[in-house]
């Protein structure tokens, strides 16, 4: 999606503008964050820095590449960094909430798929947790993600095939056949 | 790309996005209002293109004289002036023409480092 002419008017002053672009990325910018961080207000504070991060530098953003990539990329960093700053009260898998807050969209099955998902990919690197996240729901492709991240494409390849084959390995051992049935169901 | 019939796939789909609290967007808005934009200030070098376009012409004037001398030296008395002759006798290796350019252009590169780092020095003052 092309947002030049947006970011044109922000960077003329007009930073109500930005607020398109929050409403457009902020939840998968929050998603990025949550898989890094495993917890909702550190998710959210993340993706606040994040989104006034790329509001600063905004004029440096040259459009070589696209803007959610440029996003991403700064959200995916902000994270990490956030996640270093609380390593010492890490939160562990067993503290972790069921899900992440429930968007006004959330229908049963749906918020069923996401708390399996969510403490499935919570037994995950978060790294990897992210990476499934780009791949799978934002549909990205090997060189954007290394782009996002800052891992070599041979890394982002092995890094996805092992986390997909933990990642199953999860649900089946966790969940068994309901895992199956609600993933059949919802296809 | 992911392949569209795969289990996995079709389990990140069928969760969609993890969902923020609904005020988020009013609270980085909030944040942004106060924030400053940042804007790359270019370096404008102390030497403008017309400065730097006189110094090539000099430079290249002081080349050809210099080449010119060093063919000089061959054939005594070709110079009409006696500062030409003199200095084709008191320069090194004036018929070298290749060093010439060699000392030429690390000055070159001298002057516009050193420019550059004026220029900086001056915007961050």
């Amino acid at each position: 999606m092309d947002h030049s002419t947006t970011i044109q008017h922000i960077l003329a002053g007009d930073s109500r503008a930005y607020a398109e672009l929050v409403r457009h990325y902020q939840r998968m910018v929050y998603t990025v964050c949550y898989r890094v961080l495993r917890n909702t207000e550190d998710a959210e504070e993340a993706t606040q820095d994040s989104f006034v991060k790329a509001y600063q530098h905004l004029a440096g953003f040259g459009g070589s590449a696209k803007f959610s990539t440029w996003l991403y990329s700064i959200a995916y960093r902000t994270a990490i960094s956030h996640g270093r700053k609380r390593r010492s009260d890490e939160t562990s898998v067993d503290d972790l909430p069921n899900h992440p807050a429930s968007a006004p969209d959330t229908t049963g099955q749906r918020h069923e798929l996401r708390k399996l998902l969510d403490n499935a990919l919570a037994r995950l690197d978060p790294e990897d947790a992210s990476i499934l996240s780009f791949f799978h729901l934002e549909e990205l492709s090997v060189e954007e993600i290394v782009t996002i991240t800052g891992l070599g494409a041979s890394n982002v390849k092995v890094r996805l095939h092992r986390a997909r084959k933990k990642l199953l390995d999860v649900i089946q051992a966790t969940y068994g056949p309901e895992a199956q049935r609600l993933i059949l169901e919802h296809a | 790309m992911p392949d569209p019939k795969d289990e996995l796939h079709h389990l990140f789909r069928a969760a969609g996005h993890s969902g923020p609290d609904r005020d988020l967007t009013d609270r980085i808005m909030a944040r942004v209002a106060v924030t400053p934009i940042l804007r790359p200030t270019p370096v404008k070098p102390i030497l403008g293109r017309t400065a730097w376009m006189a110094i090539g012409a000099l430079a290249a004037l002081v080349m050809v004289i210099a080449v010119v001398i060093g063919q000089g030296q061959e054939s005594k008395g070709l110079y009409t002036t006696d500062l030409f002759n003199n200095l084709s006798t008191s320069l090194p290796a004036t018929d070298n023409w290749a060093i010439w350019l060699a000392g030429l252009s690390a000055s070159l590169v001298v002057l516009g480092a050193l420019d550059r780092m004026l220029a900086i020095g001056r915007r961050s003052a």
